[in-house]
């Protein structure tokens, strides 16, 4: 959408309306996050150490090199690609699921509602807490209820065969509220006479669904999941809190990996090094997703 | 209005008891924990259903002792700076991506999605010297800064949907009455697009009231800490009991329930303007 | 009327040479007030921090020009904090590092000499372990605490179940057993867990020493030593034994001794104060204490050392402070605080510290008796990296089952890469 404008001296000033507009967010978030991002991408090419940020030496591609044969690095991207695959799927499923439920009223509905979205609500800091707490070996609840369905213990967050799975569910718990309320948006927004004409051709509830519901939400599906995706990629808080990366590396995804470093082994070019591999990969994803979106367009405008 | 319902009423009920249950447990056990004395919380005896005539100890961390209460309140401070601030940039932003053409239009507005890509753990050293170059260390609105670069971006891309939906026209004839552009977005458009204000609003301020990461690395002083910074640092901490931790992780955790509740009405709507175009 | 235009004039004058005498070059009596940023975690721990600061902000009293400033972070955040603030040149005046922090500090040319700061009869009066931060014949810092570790029981418990006192390594695990078979809870709790690693490694060069065992020889990395594999299988052994608290971190164990849901930990001794102490649950005296029933009694100190940050504006006052806090009579006060470490002089510990706290007896003769650093000697720098590989291997040994002399020998290969760099 253009402004048209009559008078051409209004129109030198208008040209500058939509810089002058973003300018301000721009700018802030070129030197808050473009500065910082393109420096850490210089450190990358360096074996600078945390304490001494301006004295590394030039080293070129030796960090990313190094990197490409170390067997925890590459480890970390398939923990990385497994808790991301494994963290959207479920957040998809079950946030869209409460849509559903949610969208038309039943006595309760209101409290309901609320309740489904509180856990986005509380703080990561608090999630990792009484995850913790829940999770605890011996003195949990997770494993008491175990115990008294007679199933036995489990490690959580000790045994490495299900360090992942009990992030994933503390993560899958925190978010899903998010995609919840983004469907349920969409939901709400189908148009009615859509069903109604629906319901006049004869189709049941599932076929109503698949005709109407699916095609009216699925754009939204799309991006909430692309979010999801690279919100994933990121994420750290709630499993470093957690875990710390444990138990043995089985939830050491490559932004717990790029703090370690960091922060543990004062590696910071290294550091940077991991960080701009993981930075790629969302970047890649996220090409490939816009790509492919063009394509169908493509394919369904000229259809 | 009688339509044909996906799925039954009886069905939505246990199905929403479920999803509702399963969300709540963990609240729930929050609170139990904090009201639940020390000496039952080990070895498995803590009760599924705590003793309810305790339930003022669910607020012992506001008792003293620690200073919770003023680590909540420069949370506050974070979270209604962050939020005031990045909806300012992400509405003028917003309405410039929706609304005009012009060149690096796209390169912009991948920019701002590419921000969500960025790890924080990369950013955080390069972005502490910066700071420290400017003097914003240590210092609250040093962190309002941060988390506003963070969220403007989020709050960009929700206001911007919002506005794509609104009806071109009503901004036509406001302009056409000789209203500048900021005229027409302030008097016209935004008050239409409430609702995805409130949204936008309540991402930021979640961002802001629990971030952690460059809480605990900018803040040095303990009396400016924020209550993520605070919390976290009770974990591990042997000194504090476990119930008052968790009542302190309880009482962090209400004024951002308080505050979607409030809001919570608007939301719905307010995301639903974006998601139609996706 | 002029009297007093004299005396103001005068006033004047003096006042501004007095600020002139700021800016000349730092004399020991600067004439601007000074504060000094100090920081360790310590502070914040109850019992021991609020008595050692008592100590140092007398200081003020005596040169009423200084004043000292608390900095405390978490332990969690310590050094985190602390890189990311001198690194960007910054960070408090005085700062305390432990261990392997102290060396990173040191490689990075952070830190100030100190090799002026005390007299030869100071120079005398440090302890051994100040050596540590001896380098090319000068001291970058001086030692702030040594810790100690051990075996801490509740005596009351195992007289109850007609225990004695475990001496041996299978004395210990049969005990623990049978507490666990007649009370159905974990009897012995220590550090196991990746997300306390440096902690964690602390705690566990008890064991490594314990046997006799090291983690290098000076110049080659000795991971997969038998010594060391002994260690481990008893640590595996502990662990599988259903006795032992799997999955609590040290704040949980801690808090179930402090309840008494817990009879035996091997921890640090610092704990004990906070945990025992006003405790009428666990009182101090039905406490008792070992170094780790083993047959050699080697073991560790955690060592920290009190530097001056090189970014500090005022290092000639941090050095006054330096050389003020490490006189005997300050020392000796300091010593209350810092109970049951012990601090870097050689002065004597209060008497009544042994008989209010009865568990102190074995651990200090344990300190006493040249117990080992945290770091690896010869790769002190490298000290996290190594760490951080060979507490994973454990972690697999311990959760996974993996063979303990294939996780060692992994973690050897492993290392050795990581070194070479």
């Amino acid at each position: 959408m253009t402004y048209q404008t009559s008078t051409k001296g209004k129109r030198w000033a208008v040209r500058l309306t939509p810089y002058l507009l973003i300018g301000s967010a721009t700018i802030y978030l070129l030197v808050f996050i473009g500065v910082p991002l393109l420096q850490g991408a210089r450190l990358s090419f360096t074996d600078t150490r945390l304490l001494n940020p301006s004295a590394g030496r030039w080293v070129g591609v030796d960090n990313y090199a190094r990197l490409l044969t170390d067997g925890q690095f590459l480890g970390s991207i398939a923990t990385t690609l497994l808790y991301t695959v494994l963290t959207v799927a479920a957040t998809m499923f079950l946030g869209s699921v409460s849509a559903f439920t949610i969208n038309h009223t039943f006595p309760g509905r209101a409290v309901a509602r609320s309740l489904m979205v509180f856990p986005w609500a509380v703080p990561t800091v608090a999630v990792a807490l009484v995850f913790r707490w829940i999770y605890n070996d011996n003195s949990g609840v997770a494993n008491s209820a175990l115990k008294t369905l007679g199933i036995g213990q489990v490690g959580w967050l000790t045994n490495p065969d299900f360090g992942l799975l009990s992030v994933i569910i503390a993560t899958v718990w925190k978010i899903s509220p998010f995609v919840m309320l983004v469907v349920l948006a969409s939901l709400q927004s189908v148009p009615l006479e859509l069903y109604e004409a629906a319901k006049v051709d004869g189709a049941n509830p599932w076929k109503s669904f698949t005709t109407v519901t699916l095609p009216y939400i699925l754009p939204t599906l799309k991006t909430v999941a692309l979010l999801m995706t690279i919100w994933s990629f990121r994420r750290f808080e709630i499993i470093w809190l957690l875990t710390g990366g444990g138990p043995a590396d089985a939830t050491n995804t490559i932004v717990i990996n790029v703090y370690r470093q960091a922060f543990n082994n004062s590696r910071l070019g290294f550091a940077a090094a991991i960080g701009m591999i993981g930075l790629l990969m969302s970047v890649v994803i996220t090409v490939t997703y816009f790509i492919v979106e063009a394509r169908t367009e493509r394919k369904e405008t000229r259809a | 209005m009688i339509l044909r319902r996906h799925l039954s009423i009886t069905a939505r009920l246990l199905l929403a008891t479920l999803l509702a249950a399963l969300a709540g447990f963990p609240l729930y056990w929050m609170l139990a924990t904090a009201i639940t004395p020390s000496s039952q919380l080990f070895n498995g005896a803590q009760p599924l259903i705590p003793d309810f005539t305790r339930i003022p100890n669910a607020f012992q961390a506001l008792a003293g002792g620690t200073p919770f209460l003023r680590w909540m309140t420069n949370s506050g401070i974070v979270a209604g700076g962050t939020t005031i601030f990045s909806l300012l940039l992400a509405t003028l932003a917003a309405y410039a991506l929706s609304r005009y053409r012009f060149r690096g239009k796209g390169l912009i507005g991948f920019g701002f999605f590419a921000t969500q890509m960025l790890p924080e753990a990369l950013l955080v050293v390069p972005m502490y010297s910066l700071f420290m170059s400017l003097g914003l260390l240590n210092q609250l609105h040093g962190l309002i800064m941060v988390d506003t670069a963070i969220a403007t971006p989020v709050a960009t891309w929700v206001l911007k949907a919002a506005i794509d939906t609104v009806p071109y026209e009503i901004e036509e004839a406001g302009l056409l009455d000789g209203c500048g552009p900021l005229r027409v977005l302030g008097r016209i458009v935004v008050p239409i697009i409430a609702p995805s204000l409130a949204a936008a609003g309540v991402i930021c301020f979640f961002d802001g009231w629990g971030e952690y990461l460059f809480a605990t690395t900018f803040i040095e002083d303990k009396s400016r800490w924020v209550a993520s910074t605070g919390l976290a640092s009770f974990i591990g901490e042997f000194e504090t009991p476990l119930d008052l931790v968790f009542s302190a992780a309880l009482i962090f955790t209400i004024p951002a329930i308080i505050f979607f509740v409030i809001v919570q009405r608007r939301i719905v709507s307010g995301l639903a303007a974006g998601s139609v175009k996706g | 009327m002029r009297k007093r235009k004299f005396a103001l004039v005068t006033a004047t004058a003096l006042a501004i040479t007095a600020l002139a005498g700021c800016g000349a070059e730092p004399a020991p009596t600067s004439s601007g007030p000074v504060t000094l940023t100090f920081a360790t975690y310590h502070w914040l721990e109850k019992g021991r921090g609020d008595v050692m600061w008592k100590v140092i902000e007398s200081y003020t009293k005596t040169h009423p020009n200084v004043t000292i400033e608390q900095v405390s972070y978490s332990r969690a955040d310590y050094e985190k904090t602390l890189s990311t603030q001198i690194g960007s040149g910054k960070g408090p005046d005085l700062l305390h590092a432990p261990d392997p922090f102290f060396f990173e500090l040191e490689d990075a040319g952070a830190l100030v000499s100190l090799e002026d700061v005390l007299d030869d009869a100071g120079k005398a009066s440090l302890t051994s372990e100040n050596e540590l931060y001896v380098v090319d014949g000068k001291p970058y810092a001086f030692v702030w605490e040594t810790a100690g570790y051990g075996f801490f029981y509740d005596k009351r418990v195992l007289a109850d179940h007609g225990i004695t006192a475990p001496t041996t390594f299978e004395e210990l695990v049969a005990a623990a057993k049978q507490l666990t078979a007649e009370t159905g809870k974990p009897a012995i709790a220590t550090r196991h867990l990746m997300n306390e690693e440096s902690a964690w490694w602390n705690d566990h060069l008890a064991w490594i020493y314990g046997v006799g065992g090291d983690l290098s020889d000076g110049s080659n990395l000795t991971l997969n030593s038998p010594a060391n594999i002994q260690a481990e299988t008893y640590f595996k052994e502990l662990y599988d034994s259903g006795a032992f608290a799997v999955g609590d971190d040290s704040a949980t164990f801690r808090e179930k001794f402090k309840q008494g849901a817990i009879p035996m930990l091997i921890d640090a001794a610092g704990t004990q104060v906070s945990l025992t102490k006003g405790n009428e649950i666990v009182p101090p005296e039905s406490v008792g204490s070992s170094l780790i029933p083993f047959p050699s009694k080697g073991t560790q100190f955690i060592g920290g050392g009190l530097a001056i940050n090189g970014n500090s504006a005022h290092v000639v006052e941090a050095k006054e402070f330096l050389r003020w806090m490490y006189s005997p009579e300050i020392q000796t006060q300091l010593a209350e605080g810092m109970f049951p470490s012990l601090v870097g002089t050689n002065i004597e510990v209060p008497k009544h510290l042994f008989t209010e706290f009865p568990w102190f007896q074995p651990i200090y003769e344990g300190l006493k008796s040249n117990p080992k650093p945290v770091v690896i000697r010869g790769f002190e720098l490298k000290t996290p990296q190594v760490r951080t590989i060979f507490l994973t291997q454990i972690e697999r040994v311990l959760t996974q089952d993996v063979d303990v002399t294939e996780a060692l020998n992994e973690a050897q290969r492993q290392a050795e890469e990581v070194v070479r760099h």
